[in-house]
């Protein structure tokens, strides 16, 4: 596994434009590299563990334009010990370094392939954020730079720089034509700083030649800013050389020069001195008025005012133009002119330190102002002007012409809070009604997304219904800003006439399919031109619509009664929301957080149907990764027994003809997603009654032949069933809602195109909101930190997860059961004892892994191949790791034996790209510290924290987890809660969820039952250890290990 | 043949005008034709040269300064200097002064100026306030040179007369610096824009006693020393959750929303930057948006609308 690196170097002239040099830390290389003291020298050591330039190329070279980037080295300084430098965090906890000693700062010589900036930039930009094929991991650096390009990219689009023509620095430089990112828009100020905050050191840890003094670290803020002048520089001139104007080859015209120049890779001016200067001065006296609203802290603003309410309709009044100077990383911080004219300069200190000519700063802008409003030069007759008071019409002229021009200048506008609101605007309600009278019947399928539905709108101001007299009153007093009933409202000149056409049309209703009403009930668009203020549903349909904005107030159903179990109040509410989709025939996604128990409200919701029905008119199918094909199995047989259940798996589950009989005669088909793919046909020919999908993310791949079939199934109702927030994993989200509700979200590419990248990777806040609000209705999630959830929860839940073993892990199970048993039972005394002892050990070997039962070597390529799909255990606890991480939880993972701990540590990072922590009998106390320090204190710990159970036992204290997992079973209840008690013990303040993995058919099950039962046998016999196992009779032996499996089951790779 | 050539060419140019000899890399005015100066202030300044020199000297000055015949122009104390190329090998050098205020004169317009803000407000937005001359008319001066005394200039041509045409030339070139920058007149008249704004400001605070200086009581963010090894364990690491960062990847709703804001340089005459430019921004605006929705297998960005691919069409 590699971890690859981009490191930013500014050019050292100021004509060159800077280069990347990309570089890569080799994990095989660190784990086998010796580690030889490099007594601190003046020539700084080859990096021990980085990828040489020509692998590096060999890797990612093809079709890049790394194929024909230069080799090249630079120094950098790394925290190290003596040995080396500590490898980056993404190697780190698979490479247990000593992390307890301060480490120093040393310089290493670092090899690898350099580009120039507009090539770095398009590989910066194509590199996936996750990595390339699980191998190669991006470090924070390459991560941090592609953030930053981001910004480079909203630049250009936006089209956020000007061509310049800049000013020699130093004796030898010249006058160079430069394309000049101007970013003082509202948020750019805050986003540089928490740019240049979360600058990882990393990226600083070249030192720069310093001709006055000591060499230095270039401050983040450099670094930051020279990245996105010269890459906004170098990509303008690439990109936009194609579309270059026109310019006389032999012109000796100073501009075309400078034209000219600001497309060659060479950016100097090719005219004489006096000429560039000319150009240079006519250049930045046109530049400006660019800083003319203020500088990088500070901006001149204006507040403005409304008059006090009166009651009459009235356009009377008098409006306040204040004077201010707005701070830009905080805009809540505000210095009146009073202020600023009269505070002395140490009381101006205090307000803010970044306050730099105050005075000036605000006449500079109110003198620009002054050339858009005239008001604002008026004012400025006076000695130290303030404001200026307005009537009415120069407000709104102020308010609807001058605010643009000014806002897009970069002034800080105040408007009064009721500006441009519902309320002071004209909107239009919205009135839905529903086409029949009649609430559909509790008959599936009567209702669906292109029921149609009569539609109303009347225009209002706010609350009130708006009369066309009433209307004609308002605009009868000729100001687009009068006052009703104490409030001010606008009456934008295309807003009144979109409201007179809106009467002209006298039609004032028509009909429209849910899908469209449901889109607007919530909350988008514009009708005839006017926003949209309220929408209004009658009968049922205002049901209908209220219910699925807000799932807390559906009215609660009942359990059913042939639920064996209770439903905790949470889980009411969740069976009850299930009931209302599945009886308006949509499809419903339950998300709640893994241990919640979406099990239990599913087998509810079906018991319900059961009962209402009395016979369900086709079976449910039911699709589910393989590893929990069990667990659903034992859970419906628990707290479901009325239900008939078929399970369709293995190779001697029925075909054809018997399959359907079969079916038929079952409430509920059990299968998975890998016999979904393989019996597409025959489980596309029967009408299923409801599909549910559980661990839905399992078709998020939309063109996955999962993904295909699921959507193919012909089904009354369908539901999803996940732990993952699939609200924030959009490329789910789709694949499941399209699932679900086919068209609700439109097209894939649509989806994309609006949704996936701007929410994702460029962090679009509206658009997110706007997704969340048509997505919202449609999943429910409860997470465990809820408060509605917590009180119903117990402290501690715990969970037995029944895992299947894969066909090599039966194989193999069989045979040690075979052979040994065999020998055992021709044997006596110690013999049989330690072959007794043998025996378990090794079954349980196999249980968790077969690599670790064979004693399988680590492979130093961390190559996924070799562990996956081999287990049926590690794939379950991937699965749920899974979720735990993305949500944001940390879990502790107990094994009895070392070896497995190395399998793990190995294989979670592989699969769900996180880094983990490895805790064993031979880790050293101080390494151990400051593993439980950081997993207990640093939020940039290791979400995972995998702990041989005999050297994680005692002392620690991890109540930072939330999860537990037993991956194996210690057969002693004290010395697993021992266990359990290091995340639930004094500081834990969250409910704590444990969970321990089975292996069904297997010893584990058996033995778990008998600890269960406590009777007989298990309470007298189960003693400390496993010792007591020797004392059993070869037929009790027998019957213990004796592998008891519906049929074999082939794992599919975990992808 | 050639040497033939040579002779007519010599002779022809003793008897016809005398031709300059042809200025490389020199400053070309940006006014092409007509009249000279774009502002009130710069045309006021013009005038002052005109009323004291002949018309055909100040046409040749004019054509002098079109042709790029003024060489270099530098500031200097109280005026400027610049070199002029004429029908000599070497430049004539040219200089332009106005009389300085006396200190007194100073204080009595900062006084003048102090009790308007329009006055600060306007300079400072690169403007030269329309009543400024009334301003200086109070304290009892004038700004712009009125008489001759006022104005001094000098030129290395053996023309007798002054102003010459190389000071005309100088002079149209120096009045379009004046549109560029109204502080330059103040400069002329002995006072720095720096002096200047002290000046007023020093009129209009409320502590006469403490002296205000720019306050910028701290360093500059990007000067403070931030040391590599404050943080061991945040060395490899973000330091901020990056994903909430928020980013508009679209074109622009109005294009070359910078150019609209800040309008054409007044570069060249006739030259229209935002025009010169618009498909150089369209190009890439697309190239951009390609990349950034580049990964929807090339029917992203090419989809993705921009208003100003739309114009061009």
């Amino acid at each position: 596994m590699w971890v690859l690196h981009a490191h930013w170097r500014p050019p050292k002239r100021q004509s060159d434009s800077g280069e990347v040099l990309f570089w890569a830390e080799d994990l095989a290389a660190l784990t086998t590299s010796p580690a030889t003291d490099h007594p601190a020298a003046a020539k700084a050591h080859p990096h021990p563990f980085g990828v040489a330039p020509e692998a590096l190329r060999q890797r990612l070279g093809e079709g890049t334009p790394l194929a024909e980037a230069q080799p090249a080295a630079v120094v950098l300084h790394l925290p190290s010990d003596d040995q080396r430098p500590w490898p980056s965090p993404a190697l780190n906890p698979l490479y247990e370094i000593d992390q307890a000693s301060t480490p120093r700062l040393r310089g290493w010589q670092v090899a690898g392939l350099t580009l120039p900036l507009a090539k770095a930039f398009t590989i910066l930009t194509t590199l996936p954020a996750e990595g390339v094929a699980g191998e190669i991991r991006l470090g924070a650096d390459t991560r941090y730079w592609q953030v930053v390009c981001n910004l480079v990219l909203e630049i250009l689009a936006q089209q956020k720089y000007l061509p310049t023509l800049q000013a020699p620095t130093g004796p030898r430089e010249h006058y160079l034509a430069r394309w000049l990112p101007v970013l003082d828009g509202p948020n750019d100020a805050q986003r540089l700083d928490r740019l240049e905050q979360a600058m990882p050191p990393l990226c600083r840890a070249e030192r720069r030649p310093n001709p006055r003094g000591t060499p230095f670290f270039s401050p983040a803020r450099a670094l930051l800013d020279d990245f996105i002048r010269y890459a906004t520089d170098a990509l303008v001139r690439t990109w936009g050389r194609s579309q270059m104007p026109l310019i006389p080859p032999d012109s000796d015209q100073v501009q075309d020069r400078w034209l000219e120049a600001l497309f060659r890779p060479d950016p100097m001016v090719r005219a004489s001195l006096a000429q560039v200067r000319a150009l240079h001065s006519t250049l930045q006296a046109w530049l400006r008025n660019l800083h003319v609203a203020g500088d990088e802290h500070f901006r001149v603003a204006f507040l403005l005012e409304a008059p006090p309410a009166s009651e009459q309709p009235s356009a009377e009044g008098t409006w306040e133009l204040h004077y201010l100077l707005q701070s830009r990383s905080d805009p809540s911080l505000l210095i009146s002119a009073e202020d600023i004219w009269f505070k002395s300069p140490h009381e101006l200190v205090q307000l803010s330190d970044r306050l730099i000519a105050p005075q000036e700063r605000l006449l500079a802008g109110l003198g620009y102002a002054a050339r858009f409003f005239p008001p604002i030069l008026t004012s400025l007759a006076a000695r130290h002007p303030t404001g200026i008071s307005l009537d009415t019409p120069a407000a709104y002229r102020f308010l609807r012409e001058v605010v643009p021009i000014l806002e897009q200048a970069g002034f800080g506008i105040l408007t009064p809070p009721w500006w441009n609101q519902r309320g002071a605007r004209l909107g239009v309600r919205v009135r839905l009604k529903p086409a029949t009278p009649q609430p559909p019947s509790a008959a599936p399928g009567l209702l669906d997304l292109r029921t149609l539905v009569q539609f109303e709108w009347e225009i209002a101001l706010g609350e009130t219904a708006l009369t066309r007299e009433a209307f004609e009153a308002l605009v009868a007093l000729k100001s687009p800003l009068v006052q009703v009933r104490g409030q001010w409202v606008l009456l934008d000149s295309a807003q009144v006439e979109a409201a007179i056409r809106f009467w002209e049309k006298q039609r004032q209703s028509a009909p429209v399919t849910l899908l469209e009403a449901t889109r607007l009930a919530l909350g988008t668009e514009q009708v005839h031109d006017l926003p949209v203020d309220e929408v209004q549903a009658e009968g049922w349909l205002a049901e209908w619509l209220e219910r699925l904005k807000e799932p807390q107030r559906l009215s609660e159903l009942p359990p059913p009664r042939s639920l064996r179990g209770e439903l905790r109040p949470y889980q009411r509410v969740g069976f009850s929301w299930l009931a209302f989709f599945r009886r308006y025939g949509l499809g419903a996604c339950l998300a709640d957080d893994m241990g919640l128990g979406k099990t239990i409200q599913t087998l509810a919701l079906l018991l319900y149907e059961k009962e209402q029905y009395g016979q369900f008119p086709a079976p449910v199918l039911l699709v589910c990764p393989t590893s929990v094909v069990t667990n659903w199995q034992r859970e419906a047989e628990r707290f479901a027994p009325s239900l008939r259940l078929l399970v369709h798996q293995g190779p001697n589950r029925l075909r054809d003809e018997a399959f359907r009989q079969a079916a038929q005669a079952a409430d509920m088909v059990v299968t998975s997603y890998a016999l979904l793919r393989q019996d597409q046909a025959l489980l596309e020919s029967l009408e299923w009654f409801g599909v549910i999908l559980d661990e839905a993310q399992n078709i998020k791949n939309p063109s996955a032949r999962q993904s295909q079939a699921a959507r193919r199934l012909k089904a009354q109702f369908r539901l999803a069933l996940t732990g993952t927030p699939v609200e924030n994993r959009l490329d789910d989200l789709w694949s499941i809602m399209h699932f679900l509700n086919p068209g609700y979200l439109g097209s894939l590419e649509a989806f994309r195109r609006e949704f996936v990248l701007p929410v994702q990777r460029f962090g679009n806040a509206e658009a997110a909101q706007r997704l969340r609000r048509m997505v919202a209705p449609f999943i429910l999630r409860r997470v465990k930190t809820d408060p509605r959830v917590i009180q119903d929860l117990p402290e501690k839940i715990e969970v037995k997860q029944y895992c299947t073993l894969s066909e090599e892990q039966a194989t193999l199970y069989q045979a040690v059961v075979d052979q040994t048993l065999a020998r055992i039972e021709a044997s006596e005394g110690m013999q049989r004892r330690g072959l007794i002892l043998s025996m378990i050990t090794q079954l349980k070997q196999v249980c968790n892994h077969p690599a670790q039962f064979l004693h399988q070597p680590l492979d130093p390529h961390r190559d996924s191949a070799m562990l996956n799909g081999r287990s049926g255990k590690l794939n379950r606890l991937i699965e749920m790791l899974d979720e735990v991480i993305a949500a944001g939880d940390r879990a502790l993972v107990f094994t009895q034996f070392a070896e497995m701990g190395e399998l793990l540590a190995q294989a979670i990072p592989l699969h769900l790209n996180v880094p983990v922590y490895f805790l064993h009998g031979g880790t050293p106390p101080r390494q151990r510290e400051q593993m439980v320090r950081r997993f207990q204190e640093d939020d940039h710990s290791p979400p995972v924290f995998i702990l041989s159970l005999k050297a994680g036992g005692l002392g620690l204290n991890l109540t930072r987890a939330t999860y537990v997992f037993h991956f194996d079973r210690w057969w002693n209840p004290a010395v697993e809660n021992q266990a359990t008690d290091r995340a639930f013990r004094i500081g834990q303040t969250r409910n704590v969820q444990v969970h321990k993995l089975i292996t069904q058919g297997t010893l584990e099950e058996r033995i778990d039952d008998l600890i269960e039962s406590k009777i007989g046998l298990a309470q007298s016999i189960i003693g400390e250890d496993e010792s007591w196992l020797t004392e059993l009779s070869n037929e009790q032996l027998r019957d213990l290990v004796m592998l008891r499996t519906q049929g074999k089951v082939s794992y599919e790779p975990i992808s | 043949m050639s040497q033939y050539h040579d002779v007519e060419d010599r002779e022809f140019a003793a008897w016809g005008p005398r031709q300059p000899r042809k200025a490389k890399g020199g400053i070309k005015a940006i006014s092409a034709r007509g009249d000279f100066g774009k502002n009130w202030w710069s045309r006021r300044w013009i005038q002052a040269l005109e009323q004291i020199t002949d018309l055909r000297r100040l046409q040749r000055g004019r054509t002098y300064a079109r042709a790029g015949q003024v060489l270099k122009i530098e500031e200097r104390e109280g005026g400027i200097e610049a070199l002029v190329q004429g029908t000599r090998p070497r430049p004539y050098k040219v200089t332009i002064r106005l009389t300085p205020l006396t200190p007194r004169q100073w204080e009595k317009v900062l006084d003048v100026l102090a009790d308007q803000a329009v006055f600060a407000a306007q300079l400072l937005a690169g403007e030269m306030p329309p009543n400024i001359e009334e301003a200086f008319a109070t304290a009892g001066v004038n700004l712009f040179p009125t008489a001759r005394g006022d104005l001094f200039t000098s030129c290395s041509c053996p023309d007798k007369a002054n102003p010459c045409k190389h000071i005309a030339a100088a002079h149209y070139i120096l009045g379009e610096r004046f549109d560029e920058d109204p502080f330059l007149l103040f400069r002329m008249r002995g006072r720095s824009q720096d002096q200047i704004l002290e000046g007023l400001r020093q009129r209009r605070g409320v502590t006469p006693a403490v002296p205000a200086r720019r306050a910028a009581p701290t360093a500059p963010k990007r000067t403070r020393p931030q040391p590599l090894d404050a943080d061991w364990e945040a060395f490899w690491n973000l330091r901020d959750d990056l994903t909430r960062l928020s980013f508009q990847m679209q074109s622009p709703t109005i294009p070359q929303p910078l150019l609209k804001r800040l309008g054409d340089p007044e570069i060249a005459a006739g030259l229209s930057l935002s025009a010169q430019l618009e498909a150089t921004y369209a190009a890439v605006t697309q190239m951009a948006l390609f990349l950034a929705y580049g990964d929807l297998g090339g029917n992203g960005g090419g989809e993705t609308p921009s208003p100003a691919e739309n114009g061009r069409r």
